[in-house]
């Protein structure tokens, strides 16, 4: 059995998105509205106008607010460094979080060098953020505020709606980076005051290397990639249209079946849990119901995490560790060290992300896999 | 596994001569206290021949291969000729892999090797 239960990292794609994107590789595989004599030029562009408002209906926003870019890593670099750069002359002071994407994260290191402050709210143990803290740290040189919607790692849904409501009464620009909860739990940008939202196609059964930034309307953003005309004038580069059609059909499927998606996966979720907490030594991390359906971050005692990593994978079971005693980078996961769980749990801690494709029979057979893994591997430690 | 020999993965996943020695003669322990790794054998000689050896052991897969393989090796083994076994050694028994995973298996060699020096000063001097 080959058991995938890493997709907070990447999803496999859904069979009707492969089937509705594939003829844009074969046939209809002109650049939209490169001419206004191809009648092939046309019919591309009219389909992609189609992902497009797809993708805006799963956030509610209208499709004029939607620009494709590369990823989710691109949509966040945009959206910071985008709205630094509409503020280049005064500079200004960026409000986030600790617990952000590296994208966001680095984004935010690169426009500091650049003369922007940022501050950092704080999380508390389950990596929850405050909204009146958001309130205290807002000054007349805030230019924008950026907290992610949820957390790849440990999985808690920030409260986007409270702080987009305190960014709208101060109007400030408020962006969320959404990669992990589009199309998995509903966002309505108008309910939620946000202006900038981040998401990425592979998160959601579409395809890799497309993705999206919106962009409420009447807000000021510099383009971050310079060229062609394309994306209305604000993202040069030509179109990944497979990509961005395979990201429509993504996010359709996303939209309708969300609920049906949500119910599956949380019983999952939650037999999985039941039999954890059978388990002595097992800690789950992230808020205990404000949390991504398909996500469980445990850090386990007595047990390193990249032994269990190995041992699940020699069964065919992938998962993910937060923080891996063998990896290049030698610090620990910084939204570990955020929420402050103990230091020596850090290289501890796995991550199971379910998804969409993943059955009971798997589920049962990652449990059988893993009992034995912590039991086997206890029994060998000093 | 591609990135692992089988015998790497056999040990791993098999290790050999678990166990704790009670008054043991040659106890050598290594820890890494940043990752959270600990690694204890147990020797028990036979004049200079290793007779029994065991080990416990909390660390990364490459700690457990490399305690699981040093047991193998230095069972019956001269205690003057295992006090060598260098991380060479360890490279040419577990194969290739990437050096940072290697770090995780020295941590084996060395509490074997703390046990060894401890005990051969111990001898030495007493």
């Amino acid at each position: 059995m080959y058991v995938y239960l890493n997709n907070a990292a990447t999803t496999r794609v859904d069979g009707r998105v492969l089937y509705r994107f594939s003829k844009f590789f074969r046939n209809l595989y002109e650049n939209p509205m490169t001419s206004v004599y191809s009648p092939g030029a046309k019919e591309v562009e009219a389909e992609m106008e189609k992902a497009r408002k797809e993708v805006s209906d799963l956030i509610n926003a209208s499709r004029k607010e939607i620009y494709f870019t590369s990823g989710g890593t691109e949509s966040d670099n945009w959206a910071i460094k985008g709205i630094a750069l509409n503020h280049w002359e005064e500079k200004g002071e960026i409000i986030s979080t600790p617990i952000e994407h590296s994208a966001v994260l680095s984004s935010l290191k690169t426009v500091r060098e650049w003369g922007f402050s940022v501050k950092f709210l704080h999380v508390d143990k389950f990596g929850m953020v405050d909204p009146d803290e958001v309130r205290k740290l807002i000054t007349n040189k805030t230019i924008l505020i950026s907290v992610m919607h949820a957390n790849n790692e440990i999985g808690t849904i920030e409260p986007i709606k409270e702080i987009g409501e305190i960014a709208r009464e101060k109007e400030i620009i408020f962006h969320t980076d959404a990669v992990q909860t589009a199309a998995h739990i509903p966002i309505d940008v108008e309910e939620m005051n946000v202006d900038l939202l981040s998401m990425s196609a592979h998160k959601f059964y579409g395809p890799k290397g497309v993705g999206a930034l919106y962009i409420r309307e009447g807000v000021k953003i510099t383009p971050f990639m310079d060229g062609g005309h394309q994306e209305r004038g604000f993202r040069a580069g030509t179109h990944n249209v497979p990509g961005i059609i395979g990201m429509g059909e993504a996010a359709k499927i996303g939209l309708s079946e969300m609920d049906k998606e949500m119910k599956e996966i949380l019983e999952l979720k939650n037999y999985i849990l039941e039999r954890f907490e059978k388990i002595e030594g097992i800690y789950v991390n992230g808020h205990p119901e404000k949390r991504l359906p398909g996500n469980i971050n445990i850090s386990i005692e007595g047990v390193k995490a990249e032994t269990m990593l190995l041992y699940l994978g020699l069964n065919g079971i992938i998962v993910s560790a937060g923080s891996a005693c063998s990896a290049k980078e030698k610090t620990p996961s910084h939204v570990l060290k955020a929420i402050e769980i103990p230091e020596d749990l850090y290289y501890n801690t796995i991550r199971i992300s379910l998804g969409k494709f993943n059955t009971f029979e798997e589920i049962e057979y990652f449990l059988e896999v893993f009992e034995t893994g912590i039991k086997e591997y206890r029994r060998i430690k000093p | 596994m591609s990135a692992f020999s089988e015998t790497f993965l056999d040990h791993f996943l098999k290790p050999r001569n678990v166990g704790e020695l009670s008054n043991a003669d040659i106890v050598g322990t290594a820890e890494e206290l940043e990752k959270g790794g600990k690694i204890i054998f147990y020797i028990n000689l036979e004049g200079n021949k290793i007779k029994e050896i065991k080990y416990k052991v909390l660390g990364c897969p490459a700690a457990i291969s490399a305690a699981s393989i040093i047991s193998e090796k230095s069972l019956n083994l001269n205690i003057l000729e295992a006090k060598d076994f260098s991380v060479e050694n360890l490279k040419e028994w577990l194969g290739e892999m990437p050096d940072s995973i290697f770090e995780c298996a020295k941590l084996a060699l060395q509490a074997f090797h703390n046990g060894i020096t401890e005990f051969l000063e111990r001898r030495r001097d007493g």
